[in-house]
């Protein structure tokens, strides 16, 4: 059960940028917060300016760039656990400034809103997996405390 | 599509999570019914029915719509954290847990592995000082007001890894207040019942004031819900007030209640005394209620061959030559194809049905029940061939039924995967295939038995090393049948059903080393007494038991030297897909003026394949001067009640820590094969219009080859990587300690015994991690 809850996590990650743009609003997220090298989730949520109602048959691509540069991907709804938001994973090269760009067109107009984004270096893979690798360690602590309560625990106990 | 319903479509499903709730579901439910049959009158459908919707509440908290917009609605996480801290706690500790599920669990673990920890003074101390009314109280209230500030709010919504701790605590608290209010049987309260009327009452007046700031306060307190988008119109601050008005009208009948069905219970005379003895009492008495008597047999065990559908399907006489020929024909379409078909790898059935999907369907198949390959090997169907048209009448040369031909098979099988790299040419794809038909043709065309499966096939070889970690074993259902039967039908056949053909007798047979599950002995056995039983691997492992035409593990450094192939070869065939290592071999080759890398990679694999294996037996096969002498000097080994007696054998017991290794290899030829099948399992479906459409006349699509491409979210698959590798090494170090403490008395000699082989594994499994880390070449996979 504990586990259960463990699983939880909110969707979409950090809000970058809302914004106007042509006849909508849109709000570019990110994950995992902070940015690294690799694989990040990226995801926008698009409104009608006017009636505030969410957009959800709109075209949303997104684009990062860095110099010379550019990662684009087309972000989906099927790909969002929020199905409001539009995501897609963009796979990060190298640390330093970007610009990420979300560009929207559908029947209504189009609109293109942008934000600067520092990524980090990425983490050494044993910093992020270390409860994987820490887990031996627990089990055989675990597996020594079972073997003293085994050889001691019932003297302890008969000694109350 | 209207927004309401893509909202309620937001459901993410993380297969940990759910795996664990219906993990605990089954635990309980099957605790619940044996205690329905012993206890209706506190067992009923009301405890299972609370319990599963306590536990459907947690799944609806974390997994529903709820999650997904927490982040952008106040109101929508404020009816998260309720759920997780009112609802669930009070309804599962209504299923009154504790026993259900230590009764769920297999005995050895209710008993053995989580006894002592139950048992233990100290722990039933520290869990009765936390479920002491003042403690429970404390914590709740410590958790609700501490993560309702606006700093620890924020910092939950900024970063998800303090978003788990927050829905833990919020858990765990709520189990620590609710407990003393349900007092689930059979723990006994601290203090009298009437006292839980103010404990609630206080609870109430801590949550009103809590949910007064939200709706009173005239500014946002959670900057977040400012900034991001509205939905629906409703405003930051609107928000705010429904999310306190949540917190304060639900919250309060979830107190008041209670308080009004205790004061009902105090008025109406009810007596409860305190009891100085809380929660030791649960602990205690759930142990001592799942001890079962020890079975003098196997009843009772899980036997695959008594489910409905499949146990039907396996025990039908025609199963296995049915999964046979389906097996038969994808030999055939891969051999066709990988003649025919287009030369590169991701396009072809031949590069992609072996090497992405078989081998690690294989795997997983010896991982979670066992050598079900072998069942239905399509080799079978050449050497029934050869069995009908040539003599087969030769026995099996004396000198070659040792297993060092076939661990010297299996070393050459790893090197010609490296070297002639089939992966990537469906052309030897075919032609070891078909050369593997030619061998079991003609072998078992010549020699009597199954000597092409026990002698020669390194696939063969493999799951039986690989299965003797697997949890279902062939074996008898009630020894007593075997003492009374004389005809021995199993080994000898009978007029319509022929004997073991690997020569193993089911009442001495031990694990699943040379057992190719193919069921002929369940047929042959005229009193139906052999069954797919479930074994509990590191007992068997680590007791060296009579096997059979086999004798004792101890006694084979022939197939201690297998074992040694399959564990090495475990990690030299995933190093040899790692970019740092083919970076080394060509660099080196390059050094040494080569024109190709396939003398480097020889002599790597001649050191991980022969080299290694080779010193780890010489250490295995030490003088006995090296071992610590055993408990009284004797051996406890050659009891009458082990099998026949094996003489003096000195040497015997470092062997049987080789075995050992065997769990750790075989996570590690998982954790390579899932990669495998993770990245590359989207080829299938273009690879298999592709070869339909070249056939002609069915057209079932163009390929879309774009989607083949490998799949590199690659998190999750490492995670689960690793999981595998420190499964594999527990259970090797487990296995390790048992046979140690087997032979020795004192914590120092076994320890000391122990440890050369769990630096070994460490060493081992230090080395998996470092690959499982590294870039992989994408084999077999469109890139």
């Amino acid at each position: 059960m504990m586990l259960a809850a463990a699983a939880a996590r909110g969707d979409g990650g950090l809000l970058r940028v809302t914004a106007a743009a042509g006849p909508f609003e849109i709000s570019i997220f990110t994950a995992p917060t902070p940015l690294r090298v690799g694989a990040a989730d990226v995801s926008a949520m698009v409104f009608e300016r006017v009636s505030r109602a969410p957009v959800l048959d709109a075209d949303v691509r997104l684009t990062m760039r860095r110099g010379a540069l550019e990662r684009t991907a087309v972000a989906r709804r099927e790909t969002a656990t929020n199905k409001l938001l539009y995501a897609a994973w963009i796979d990060i090269p190298e640390a330093g400034a970007w610009t990420l760009e979300a560009s929207v067109h559908s029947s209504a107009g189009e609109g293109v809103v942008s934000s600067g984004l520092d990524v980090a270096e990425s983490l050494p893979p044993a910093v992020v997996f270390w409860p994987y690798l820490v887990l031996p360690a627990i089990a055989i602590v675990l597996f020594s405390v079972h073997q003293w309560l085994k050889r001691f625990g019932r003297s302890e106990r008969s000694g109350r | 599509m209207d927004p309401v319903a893509a909202a309620l479509r937001s459901w993410q499903v993380p297969v940990a999570m759910t795996a664990a709730l219906v993990a605990t579901a089954i635990v309980y439910l099957r605790g619940w019914r044996e205690l329905r049959v012993q206890m209706p009158q506190r067992f009923g459908g009301a405890q299972l029915g609370a319990f599963l919707i306590g536990l459907s509440v947690v799944f609806l908290a974390v997994a529903s719509p709820l999650d997904a917009f927490a982040g952008l609605l106040l109101q929508v996480h404020m009816a998260q954290h309720l759920l997780l801290t009112m609802v669930a706690p009070p309804l599962l500790w209504l299923g009154a847990p504790s026993v259900p599920l230590l009764r769920g669990l297999p005995t050895t673990i209710a008993k053995s592995a989580l006894g002592p920890f139950l048992g233990a003074p100290r722990l039933q101390a520290a869990v009765r000082t936390l479920v002491h009314p003042v403690v429970s109280w404390t914590v709740f209230a410590a958790t609700v007001v501490a993560w309702h500030l606006p700093g620890p709010y924020q910092l939950a919504l900024r970063a998800p890894g303090w978003h788990v701790v927050e829905h833990l605590t919020f858990l765990g608290a709520g189990l620590l207040f609710w407990w003393p209010v349900v007092q689930p049987w059979p723990s006994q309260p601290l203090w009298p019942r009437w006292t839980m009327i103010p404990y609630l009452l206080l609870a109430d007046l801590l949550n009103t004031i809590v949910a007064a700031f939200f709706v009173f306060s005239e500014r946002v307190l959670y900057p977040h819900y400012a900034a991001v988008p509205r939905l629906a119109g409703i405003s930051p601050l609107d928000d705010q007030i429904t999310a306190g008005a949540l917190m304060w009208v639900p919250g309060a009948i979830a107190f008041v209640l209670p308080t009004g069905l205790i004061a009902l219970e105090v008025l109406n005379g009810r007596r409860v005394r305190p009891s100085a003895l809380g929660t030791a009492s649960t602990a205690v008495l759930a142990t001592q209620a799942s001890r079962k008597p020890p079975a003098a047999a196997q009843e009772g065990r899980f036997d695959l061959l008594h489910l409905p559908l499949l146990g039907g399907l396996l025990r039908w006489r025609h199963g296995r030559r049915a999964a046979q020929l389906a097996m038969f024909g994808l030999a055939l379409a891969v051999i066709v194809d990988g003649l025919r078909g287009p030369q590169m790898a991701p396009m072809n059935l031949a590069g992609v049905l072996p090497w992405t999907y078989w081998r690690a369907l294989a795997v997983l198949a010896l991982l979670i029940a066992g050598n079900f390959f072998c069942l239905a090997c399509p080799f079978m169907l050449p050497r029934e061939l050869a069995k009908r048209l040539l003599p087969a009448r030769r026995a099996w040369p004396p000198w070659l039924r040792a297993k060092w031909l076939a661990a010297a098979l299996l070393a050459l099988y790893l090197w010609a995967y490296e070297a002639l790299a089939p992966w990537d040419s469906p052309w030897w794809t075919a032609v070891i295939a078909l050369g593997y038909f030619a061998a079991a043709f003609v072998v078992d065309g010549v020699f009597r038995g199954a000597s092409f499966c026990k002698y020669v096939c390194p696939i063969g070889q493999f799951n039986f090393v690989a299965s003797l970690a697997s949890p279902l074993t062939v074996r008898v259902r009630r020894l007593d049948t075997c003492r009374a039967c004389t005809s021995h039908d199993c080994l000898r056949g009978n007029a319509r059903q022929r004997g073991c053909e690997l020569d193993l007798f089911q009442p001495e047979k031990r694990g699943n080393l040379d057992c190719t599950f193919c069921l002929d002995c369940v047929a042959a056995c005229p009193h139906d007494n052999v069954g797919i039983l479930t074994a509990v691997p590191a007992r068997d492992l680590a007791a060296d038991r009579y096997r059979s035409s086999l004798r004792r593990l101890s006694e084979r450094p022939d197939i201690a030297a297998l074992a040694l192939v399959f564990v090495f070869g475990a990690f030299a065939n995933a190093a040899g897909m790692t970019a740092p290592i083919l970076a080394w071999q060509h660099a080196t080759a390059a050094r040494l003026g080569l024109a190709s890398t396939m003398p480097v990679v020889t002599v790597g694999l001649a050191l991980a394949l022969i080299v290694a294996p080779a010193a780890v037996l010489a250490v295995a096969c030490a003088p006995p001067f090296l071992t610590f002498p055993r408990k009284g000097g004797r051996d406890p080994r050659s009891s009458a009640a082990n099998g026949p007696r094996a003489g003096n054998r000195p040497r015997a017991e470092p062997l049987q820590f080789v075995f050992s290794l065997v769990p750790l290899g075989l996570a590690m030829w998982t954790a390579h094969f899932l990669f495998h099948l993770v990245t590359g399992a989207s080829a299938l479906r273009p690879v298999l219009q592709r070869a339909v459409n070249d056939v002609g006349g069915v057209v079932i699509g163009t390929p879309a080859w774009a989607a083949a491409g490998a799949d590199m979210s690659s998190h999750g698959l490492t995670a689960l990587q690793l999981l595998l590798l420190d499964g594999g090494l527990l259970f090797t170090l487990y296995v390790g300690w048992r046979i140690a403490v087997h032979e020795r008395a004192g914590v120092t000699r076994v320890l000391v015994a122990l440890l050369p082989w769990a630096v070994l594994s460490l060493t081992l499994w230090a080395i998996g991690v470092w690959i499982v880390f590294q870039p992989m070449q994408m084999r077999g996979m469109l890139h």
